[in-house]
């Protein structure tokens, strides 16, 4: 009985151990690995038109290329940083690179990189960190006409598309010149732009400088979508797609911006839309003015108040020395300050308080200066100017386009507003 | 069969079952080895080993020349995150940068070495690897550094963006780094003077930077990050004299006079007198060279 059990001991385990030669994998990882590395490298080579790149920086915004991958670990890049960076090509090299994920490296500089530059002389952005952007990128999903890339040390996302078109270069010329043309919505004569989409209105404010758009909506109260964009050719990408109920826009295309009618047209999917310029708001964010007076951030106003289109209407940009408009919330014991800079290191600093009521105007006023040295005529005037719009007793709404940016609009004239980033 | 000694311990009648099953346990091991004996070892190249490859171009084919055939140092100017502080936002290099920075090293630190004490010392002492970043690495003090040396064996150029052969202090500040790391090497061989550590002991501080270029010199010391140790001293010393040159350093002498120009005439006497004596290196002539080396590539 015992010696019986024994054998059956004996035979299962001599049957157990002899099956193992059916577990054997049919690959090798490092086969795999190889493998997958190939079919990478012959995506990104053997699109004759070359990939589009939409590029969206950890610390904001969005950017467009065009690559053109070679065989031989060369990469020709655009990019719509600047007129230069869209129209002149320039060739670096790349490769891919088994890391944790198979890897894409730009290996050497190319424009890519300027968004990624921890000196701010480069293209700006925090020192010592740029845009906070990547130049190596893991690859998350790769079909023959989509690849989606995340960065290994900022987590940026970018988005390769394949480009069908032959001379695909131009893309970023175009992609750069639909940079160009949104600006100009900030020459509409009103501040407040009104979305109609199907059965569907938002106001919205696009944020070229940020390159943010952002979505208000005011059905069972106040809500607001913000999400940084890179320019197309005929329009614009949103690195999140806008979900409003059955509604999902994932990018506009055939955008035009008639300056004449106050009008911006697109398309999104294939629902045509075009905004209104208005004088009223569509919906009151009353909580935006509490969020940027306690962010602990200052903001910066590259040109100061926009009035009835006018964009910089009291001339700051003329100040020597003058790099944008600071202004800085809770600055030293319960003021706000503005900071005019001007010449070597100097600077007025106009001191205010403000205070927040409950339908979500900021309105301010001015008690004295901080610092009262004055750049001299006909500047000073300029100056007090943009102090006696700031303190109009109507006061602002606020809204916000960006994780640390908002634009302040009049209360009471829609004319009138200034952007800050 | 490590079983065996362990049954013995227990020889009564249910202990010797156990061994028994144990045993038939290491049968049938021993089945299973038999049966995995048809393996082979794969022969899958593994991926990445020996380094990264690419298609070589012009920058690759000048470091061979240059560099690897006649040195056998390593230049990797392509942006490798495990050469770098992985967590910092650095840049690649611009391509167009490599071949006149490297032409630098060659003309200002290489070359003169080269004519004065001949190749093979070189091939010796020179570190083995050069690691190129384009942009500065920024340091959360608000300082930036400019460039790093680990062990004798590797040494990190940075700010190459920036390079410029025009620009004479960037060629010396990047020059002064190479032979500052160099003379490191030098001396972890064949340490200098020991009379040299006692020449001003009450300076060296781990906090070297909370003092002036100016309060450096006041005491005697070439560079404030000479105040950081013995070892750097010398090396800044050597690297002061060949960068800077002769006419500067005599001018910093002046310009502190008393004690701290004593120490600091002390301090150059010893530096000529290691190189005489420890490589036979004519110290002066190292130092002409490497001047001529710096105007020709500044011209």
């Amino acid at each position: 009985m015992k010696m019986n059990k024994i054998l059956l001991y004996l035979l299962l385990l001599t049957t157990a151990a002899c099956t193992q030669d059916n577990l054997e994998p049919a690959e090798r990882p490092d086969e795999r690995l190889a493998a997958a590395l190939n079919d990478y490298q012959q995506k990104l080579a053997g699109a004759e038109n070359g990939w589009y790149g939409y590029l969206f920086p950890t610390g904001g915004g969005g950017a467009t290329f065009h690559f053109q991958f070679s065989a031989n670990n060369r990469v020709i890049s655009y990019a719509d940083i600047n007129s230069n960076t869209a129209n002149n090509a320039l060739e670096s090299s790349y490769r891919l690179k088994a890391t944790q994920l198979p890897s894409l490296y730009f290996d050497t500089y190319t424009y890519l990189h300027m968004l990624a530059d921890p000196d701010p002389d480069v293209l700006g952005g925090t020192q010592g960190v740029g845009f906070a952007s990547d130049f190596e990128f893991s690859i998350l999903s790769a079909s023959d006409d989509t690849i989606k890339l995340k960065g290994n040390l900022n987590n940026s996302n970018l988005i390769l598309v394949r480009a069908k078109e032959a001379n695909a270069g131009s893309h970023v010329a175009r992609a750069y010149a639909t940079n160009a043309t949104l600006r100009r919505t900030a020459a509409f004569t009103y501040y407040y732009n009104v979305l109609t989409l199907g059965s569907k209105q938002y106001q919205i404010a696009i944020n070229p400088e940020v390159q943010t758009i952002s979505f208000y909506t005011n059905n069972n109260g106040f809500s607001r979508f913000s999400t940084p964009y890179a320019a197309t050719s005929t329009g614009i990408l949103l690195k999140e797609a806008f979900v409003d109920g059955d509604l999902r826009i994932s990018e506009f295309h055939d955008l035009n911006v008639n300056t004449g009618q106050n009008r911006i047209t697109l398309t999104a999917g294939n629902t045509p839309g075009s905004t209104a310029n208005v004088a009223t708001a569509l919906a009151i964010d009353v909580g935006a003015p509490t969020r940027m007076t306690t962010s602990g951030n200052y903001f910066i106003s590259d040109a100061g108040f926009t009035l009835a289109g006018v964009t910089n209407a009291h001339d700051l940009t003329s100040i020597p020395g003058f790099d944008g408009l600071i202004y800085y919330p809770q600055y030293s014991s319960g003021y706000d300050i503005l900071y005019f800079p001007f010449d070597n290191n100097q600077a007025f600093l106009p001191a205010f308080t403000n205070q927040i009521n409950t339908n979500g105007r900021i309105t301010f006023r001015y008690r004295g200066d901080f610092n009262d040295t004055l750049p001299g005529e006909p500047h000073d005037t300029n100056i007090f100017n943009t102090i006696t719009q700031f303190t109009n007793t109507g006061g602002y709404y606020v809204y916000q386009t960006g994780e640390s940016s908002y634009d302040l609009v009049s209360a009471t004239n829609g004319l009138n507003w200034i952007r800050f980033r | 069969m490590r079983l065996i000694p362990v049954s013995t311990y227990y020889l009564d009648l249910r202990m010797k079952k156990t061994f028994i099953k144990l045993t038939f346990y290491c049968f049938s091991f021993l089945f299973l080895a038999g049966c995995s004996e048809e393996e082979v070892l794969p022969d899958t190249p593994i991926v990445g080993l020996g380094g990264d490859t690419w298609a070589k171009g012009e920058i690759d084919n000048y470091i061979k020349t240059n560099f690897t055939d006649p040195y056998n140092i390593e230049v990797k100017y392509k942006w490798d995150p495990y050469e770098v502080q992985f967590n910092k936002n650095l840049t690649p290099v611009m391509e167009n940068k490599v071949t006149p920075a490297l032409d630098a090293v060659l003309k200002i630190w290489m070359t003169p070495y080269e004519k004065v004490i001949g190749k093979s010392f070189l091939r010796k002492f020179s570190p083995r690897q050069f690691v190129l970043v384009g942009s500065a690495e920024y340091n959360s003090d608000g300082t930036i550094t400019l460039g790093q040396a680990e062990g004798g064996k590797k040494i990190t150029l940075m700010v190459i963006n920036d390079f410029d052969k025009k620009d004479v202090a960037e060629v010396k500040r990047m020059l002064h780094t190479i032979h500052h790391e160099f003379a490191h090497i030098l001396h972890q061989n064949i340490l200098y003077q020991r009379e040299f550590k006692q020449l001003n002991p009450e300076w060296y501080t781990a906090t070297w930077f909370n003092s002036s270029i100016a309060d450096a010199n006041a005491q005697g010391l070439v560079t404030d990050y000479a105040k950081a140790s013995a070892d750097e001293d010398f090396v800044e010393t050597i690297s002061y004299l060949l960068v800077e040159g002769q006419a500067a350093f005599d001018a910093l002498v002046e310009a502190n006079p008393g004690k701290s120009a004593t120490i600091l005439r002390q301090k150059e006497a010893m530096v000529v007198a290691y190189f005489q004596n420890t490589y036979q290196i004519d110290f002066r002539a190292l130092q002409a060279e490497t001047q001529k080396g710096l105007a020709e590539i500044t011209q």
